[in-house]
């Protein structure tokens, strides 16, 4: 590995280049497209999506529940795979965490948007029940997100210093603020064992939570007696998506990095070998979890659950269905058991698959089931039992996907995206002083 | 000769408008056939009422007519007394009680004679439809015998109170939505009049309260109903979790048992998340 010189120069946050600008740019203005819908929506309310009373649930809370399995990254890499002293993780971690945090922000924002009206989130402190599992949902995604800032910031700390250190002639104004979040941080034993107990802590303590947040969220519909979702099976199932939508997240996210950044000497080829042997095992687990939650409803085949399925393999909803089952399930993993498959591109164009079908799985999971309730709702109009999302419930998403793209994007630009002390620690390469010219 | 053919043209044209308004005028003032289904009910511990329905075929549908004034008559030997009137509702139907059911005129058979009677409207036809009702007396009561309870009816000849032999009755006792049967779909009238039947010891019932009824339904009386109330059903407990701690209860009857469970898990968490953040002070302070 190189000089210190060269890592903190390598691994410092870096200016928008062109690409980066027209990103930027792009994002915001997707993010005005959904301010303006927004607008739509709070002047006029939810009749202007197409949520009525069988579809009462829709894209909304499909993206909701992607985001809450994006976020399990932070847990699967920051804590899991660093407790387990998975010498490869350490470039990913910061990533990971990352990509939680953005998603776990905009999960609480997606709630608040299915809500129509936002202050009815005071209904929440004013009449919720501590039995019910929404009052858990929003306990612990509050909790996972806590503790995700702190696992991000916790490790931040002595880059910060190094930081301060790195634009102190650079960029004054940025080097003071470096400073103020460094926490005066000089590297000493105290401040050293703190920070180490502080981290360890975090990690133990982010995997029960974040088993948490996606076995309450799959109670949020298990609870609920309706066919699809009638399963004492969905936590894990949740927990096993969300693993594979976590890792596809980080797979996509790090290949655009590692070229935008250019970051191959930290985020090699191994990385993406690495990345694309657990998509597989994930997948995997993922896909036995599918047979079970549609092998056995199909082998018992009541009525609501027959009309269900149908739908689901044969009917209006089959092409979407098949798709993603081997779309972005079943594919990823034959061709990525090949090391062909496990380099950069390949694990990079999976990755960006496997996150569009998790999108679209959880679509899968919320909308087939409303439409075949088990009580059929009385003196509707025919045009309630179906769900066609309105441009503007598409304006809003794709606005809550922006803003946690941007999120990620504007934590990239003002963070180092690979751990610079754990790096420098790792490799025994030796803190000196920063040469200007480096 | 050309002139003349054009004249007899506009003639013709002329014929067929004005023949064609006064088809549309024709079709305009078409009206459409209403239909009555009445039916009387008595009640010996209340009225005695008409439950009448007013329908319609229209554009090969049936619809219902509502809001549709009926005049009730009492017809005798001698006329027919009005003696009051109704509106349909929305679902077409509508139920006149008959008020003083003892000052209406039989004919010379005995038979209670009633016409209802619809006087039309712009869009339905007038319209009318006959009853005749022979009155009859059904009396339930519940005996004891040998410590077996059984509901009895005896069916009498309101004018002659004579026994009414060889009808039949229906034994029943109310329920939420519909009434159960006792014992057999119906009974019939001996040369007493009297129908009888055990009644279970088990049926159950608000405080024991039961009420049961004894009901015919002929050609000549129609529906009469008599009930009668009796504490000899099996109390019903209340097995209500009302006031209790569940998990269905509102928010100040959480599971004690739940609100520690999950209140020290929620502190246990944060407060280590608190000592984490206070952490973050000892780091700047150290």
């Amino acid at each position: 590995m190189q000089n210190y010189n060269q890592l903190v120069n390598d691994l410092a946050p870096k200016k928008f280049g062109l690409f980066g600008k027209i990103w930027l740019g792009l994002l915001i203005v997707v993010l005005m497209a959904s301010f303006y819908a927004y607008y739509q929506q709070l002047k006029d309310g939810l009749v202007i999506t197409d949520l009525r009373d069988y579809a009462l649930w829709g894209i909304y809370i499909s993206n909701f529940v992607f985001f809450v399995a994006i976020s399990l990254v932070g847990s699967l890499v920051s804590a899991i795979l660093t407790l387990s002293k998975v010498p490869w993780a350490t470039p990913l971690t910061r990533i990971a965490e990352i990509i939680a945090i953005a998603a776990i922000v905009m999960a609480g924002l997606t709630i608040i948007i299915d809500m129509g009206a936002p202050q009815r989130l005071l209904n929440i402190f004013i009449y919720g029940r501590l039995q019910s599992p929404i009052i858990w949902d929003v306990i612990v995604i509050s909790t996972y997100l806590f503790i995700s800032l702190l696992l991000l910031y916790f490790p931040l700390i002595p880059d910060m210093a190094i930081l301060q250190k790195y634009y102190k002639n650079k960029s004054p104004k940025l080097s003071k603020w470096y400073g103020k979040l460094s926490l005066n941080w000089r590297g000493s034993d105290k401040q050293k064992h703190i920070l180490h107990s502080s981290i360890r802590t975090l990690s133990i303590l982010i995997i029960p939570v974040a088993f948490g947040i996606h076995t309450v969220t799959s109670w949020l519909f298990a609870t609920t007696y309706r066919p699809g979702w009638d399963s004492t099976n969905f936590g894990p199932y949740f927990i096993a998506g969300a693993f594979v939508a976590g890792a596809g997240g980080v797979a996509t996210i790090m290949y655009i990095l590692r070229r935008s950044l250019k970051l191959k000497n930290y985020i090699t080829d191994l990385h993406f070998d690495k990345m694309g042997k657990l998509m597989v095992l994930l997948c995997l687990i993922y896909l036995y979890f599918n047979v079970n939650e549609y092998l056995i409803p199909a082998y018992k085949n009541t009525h609501e659950e027959a009309e269900h399925l149908k739908g689901m393999f044969t009917g209006h909803f089959s092409v979407k269905f098949w798709l993603v089952i081997f779309g972005s399930l079943v594919l990823p993993v034959i061709l990525m058991v090949f090391k062909r498959f496990r380099k950069p591109l390949p694990v990079f164009i999976m990755g960006v698959i496997v996150v569009v079908g998790a999108w679209w799985k959880r679509y899968l999971i919320v909308t087939p089931t409303l439409l075949h309730p088990f009580l059929p709702i009385q003196d509707v109009p025919e045009s309630w039992h179906t769900y066609h999302p309105t441009i503007l419930e598409w304006t809003i998403t794709a606005g809550t996907l922006a803003a946690a793209l941007l999120i990620i994007t504007l934590l990239v630009r003002y963070l180092p995206v690979i751990p610079i002390h754990e790096i420098a620690e790792e490799n025994n390469i030796e803190e000196t002083e920063l040469n200007e010219k480096a | 000769m050309k002139s003349f053919k054009y004249s007899k043209i506009l003639i013709a044209l002329f014929g067929m408008f004005l023949l064609s308004s006064a088809t549309h005028k024709v079709q305009a003032q078409k009206k459409n056939k209403a239909r009555l289904t009445v039916k009387y009910k008595k009640h010996m511990n209340g009225d005695a009422l008409f439950e009448i329905k007013a329908g319609a075929r229209v554009d090969r549908k049936n619809v219902a007519v509502s809001g549709i004034e009926l005049t009730v008559s009492n017809v005798t030997d001698d006329g027919s007394n009005k003696i009051g009137s109704t509106v349909t509702d929305h679902m077409g139907q509508t139920v006149f009680v008959i008020e003083n059911f003892g000052s209406m005129q039989k004919d010379k058979e005995g038979v209670y004679n009633f016409k209802i009677q619809f006087n039309g409207n712009d869009e339905f036809k007038k319209v009318s439809k006959s009853i005749s009702v022979m009155d009859a007396n059904l009396l339930a009561s519940v005996e004891e015998i040998d410590e077996v309870n059984y509901l009895k009816a005896v069916l009498t000849d309101a004018t002659t109170n004579e026994p009414i032999t060889g009808e039949s009755v229906s034994l029943q006792v109310d329920r939420l939505f519909k009434p159960l049967t006792i014992g057999e779909s119906f009974y019939t009238t001996d040369a007493d009049g009297v129908v009888m039947a055990p009644i279970a010891n088990d049926i159950p019932g608000i405080d024991g309260n039961l009420t049961f009824m004894a009901v015919i339904d002929s050609d000549d009386y129609h529906k009469v109903i008599s009930s009668i109330d009796a504490k000899i059903g099996v109390p019903i407990v209340e097995n209500s979790t009302f006031d209790e701690r569940t998990l269905w209860s509102p928010r100040d009857k959480t599971p004690i048992l739940m609100l520690i469970f999950l209140n020290l898990l929620i502190f246990g968490i944060w407060s280590i998340l608190i000592y984490l953040t206070y952490n973050l002070i000892k780091i700047a302070k150290s």
